[in-house]
């Protein structure tokens, strides 16, 4: 059957997120209309969470949305976020800002640095996560070496993000309800891997035993199986 | 085959000597009428405003602004014109109407009458024609309610959701359900014969106790319509939100459902498309006949759908662009599908089963196949499930079973093609779309 959409090739996008106003509009309207999509993976994170578990790293903290979520739930967990993105960190600072205002019991920090070298020890956190960044990646492949070497030896890694090749009929609902995201929201999607490209990424940074899941219109690449 | 007598009759191989010239044969008396005569249609009207935005409505709307609110009037009004214009619509009587939104009655009373008289001067309205329109308890006065029935409208829909104060509350809606039972005696005084209402299971702190006490006022009050819709809480973050109790758990909603039907048939109601039901004589033809007597539908207003001339398709949903669209003398269509002949009868199937039965006979002179033995295998399948039944007649959806899963029995009726694809709310995807014709 033909696809409706041009999707078939991976273009990444050439400057995500580069003028400050438009991130914060992207902001925006994730808290208002788009925050159904984090529900998953924000509850995934919080079922990971157990007991004397003391560092959450957040890979690409996007406008800091999730991390300040995770950490308002766990305030006893330290809760880093890096982004290489200097507009998402900006508007990531802002939403810390007025949830500090707001009086968070979170621990949760936001810092500029290269998703390719991690500015943490090795195995140092228990809980290494992503969401809707991956696609962004300068370096992916040393990226995933990055996570899995910060990563404690009984932690886990899980990163979530769109998958380029997902059922058209996932593509077509989410569009709907888009508006004017609608066009951001393709040049993202197709700037995502497919499950294929993943594995590919997953072998080449000598991960092979990792995990690629496909659910709705997302993609879960974890370190550990999960029960979905 | 018998060998025919007939003197004008000759089987080869001796040579015929009528020359044949018409077909068929037989005739009977037939009159002008038998020739011209105008096929039924239907019309939707969709009004994009609200005075109010709720935010449980995932529907396309706007707040009023009485700005634009004349300019769309005018626009709309242009876009009836532009239709009655055409040759395959005056051949159609319009026999069926819904004017849904939005809140239809955010309009004044002068823009409803402009609007009422403008359908019924430029269409060729039938004089028994089923118009219904949608409205809020807080958007209709005796005014607004005098005018509906004074310009055609039959009957009204009432979007209540609950008759418990809290839940009102909760849902973002004036808190006063006294306000709510005044709304309805009010459209019944005005001359509203038919009246439904919409209540909503699956509220936040909603309980089997209050649910029955929704549904036990709507008895009491004496409407000819209830349907009911399951409330879906939208991930949202607001100060308000936050303190809500939770929504009841999917059992719960489950049996809320059924326990809804069950009340409403053993007090003189009867279901029509699972989670629709009416006193007897009052079940709105509209959806009924549009589906299963495949009427064509006149959609007319943004994000408005209808089937026409083989094809099923939607309006710009943007109010802007429709206004400058309908203004440059063209019709604001967007996005649709052509409808194959073979699409045609999966559309009958997957529409008809949803007014809870499809009949055998009608369906093969309307498209001239038997349903039972193309859908063999899907029927008897859906048989398996308990969702349906087969009679004498035709297809008959299982209650109160069936009408709960009546989208999934719609959905066994689709084409490969199409199975994995979700309803169209009205966005326009049409510039992701690859091969596109420019616009």
């Amino acid at each position: 059957m033909e696809s409706m959409y041009n999707l078939r090739e991976r273009v990444p996008e050439s400057q995500p997120f580069s003028e400050i106003n438009g991130v914060r509009q992207y902001d925006l309207s994730m808290r208002k209309s788009a925050l159904m999509a984090y529900q998953k993976p924000a509850r995934r994170i919080l079922e990971l969470i157990k007991q004397g578990m003391t560092d959450i790293v957040e890979v690409g903290v996007n406008t800091g949305l999730l991390s300040l979520y995770i950490g308002g739930k766990h305030p006893g967990i330290a809760v880093s976020g890096i982004e290489e993105n200097r507009n998402l960190l900006e508007v990531a600072e802002e939403n810390l800002n007025l949830s500090v205002w707001a009086n968070t019991r979170a621990n949760v920090e936001f810092e500029l640095g290269k998703l390719s070298k991690l500015p943490f020890a090795d195995q140092s956190a228990d809980i290494v996560f992503s969401f809707s960044s991956l696609h962004m990646w300068k370096r992916p492949v040393e990226t995933l070496k990055e996570c899995q070497r910060i990563c404690k030896p009984d932690g886990i890694v899980i990163i979530e993000d769109m998958n380029r090749l997902a059922d058209e009929g996932h593509i077509t609902f989410v569009l709907q309800f888009l508006k004017e995201g609608a066009k951001d929201f393709m040049t993202a999607l197709g700037a995502s891997y497919s499950p294929e490209d993943v594995r590919q990424l997953l072998n080449e940074a000598g991960l092979p035993d990792w995990h690629v899941y496909e659910e709705d219109l997302g993609l879960i690449v974890s370190s550990r199986s999960l029960s979905l | 085959m018998t060998k025919h007598s007939l003197p004008f009759w000759k089987e080869y191989p001796e040579r015929d000597n009528e020359w044949v010239r018409q077909y068929p044969t037989k005739h009977v008396a037939i009159r002008e009428e038998d020739v011209f005569t105008q096929s039924p249609m239907g019309i939707y009207v969709h009004i994009p405003f609200c005075n109010r935005l709720c935010f449980s409505c995932p529907y396309i709307k706007h707040q009023t602004d009485s700005g634009i609110t004349q300019r769309f009037l005018d626009a709309l009004k242009l876009e009836i014109s532009n239709y009655a214009r055409r040759p395959y619509i005056k051949d159609h009587r319009i026999t069926l109407g819904y004017i849904g939104g939005g809140t239809p009655t955010s309009f004044s009373s002068k823009q409803l009458a402009e609007m009422l008289d403008h359908l019924f001067g430029e269409l060729n309205m039938s004089p028994d024609v089923e118009l219904s329109i949608e409205t809020t308890p807080v958007d209709i006065n005796e005014k607004k309610a005098r005018t509906l029935v004074e310009k055609g409208v039959r009957r009204i829909s009432l979007g209540v959701q609950t008759f418990v104060k809290q839940e009102l509350e909760d849902i973002g809606r004036p808190g006063d359900p006294q306000l709510i039972m005044d709304a309805i005696k009010l459209v019944q005084d005005a001359g509203f014969k038919n009246v439904n209402i919409d209540l909503m299971h699956g509220l936040n702190g909603q309980t089997m106790e209050s649910w029955e006490y929704s549904l036990d006022k709507a008895i009491e009050l004496g409407v000819t319509c209830v349907s009911f819709y399951t409330y879906m809480e939208f991930a949202q973050v607001s100060t308000k939100r936050r303190k809500l109790p939770p929504v009841p758990s999917k059992d719960v909603v489950d049996e809320m459902f059924l326990f809804a039907a069950r009340k409403l048939t053993q007090n003189g109601f009867e279901g029509y498309y699972g989670d629709c039901f009416a006193k007897p004589g009052f079940q709105p033809r509209y959806g009924h006949l549009s589906w299963s007597e495949d009427i064509p539908i006149i959609p007319l207003g943004p994000t408005a759908t209808g089937h026409l001339r083989k094809h099923w398709y939607f309006n710009e949903p943007n109010i802007d662009r429709y206004i400058d669209i309908v203004n440059s003398g063209r019709l604001p269509i967007s996005m649709g599908q052509h409808i194959s002949k073979e699409e045609a009868i999966r559309r009958a199937m997957v529409l008809g089963v949803k007014a809870s039965r499809v009949d055998r006979k009608r369906f093969k002179e309307l498209h001239g196949v038997d349903f039972a033995t193309l859908f063999k295998r899907e029927i008897e399948d859906l048989q398996e499930k308990g969702l349906v039944t087969m009679t004498e007649h035709g297809l008959e959806v299982t209650g109160p079973k069936g009408w709960y899963f009546l989208d999934n029995i719609s959905k066994a009726f689709y084409s490969d093609e199409f199975k994995r694809f979700p309803q169209h709310l009205g966005a326009d995807i049409t510039p992701f779309l690859k091969n596109v014709a420019a616009r």
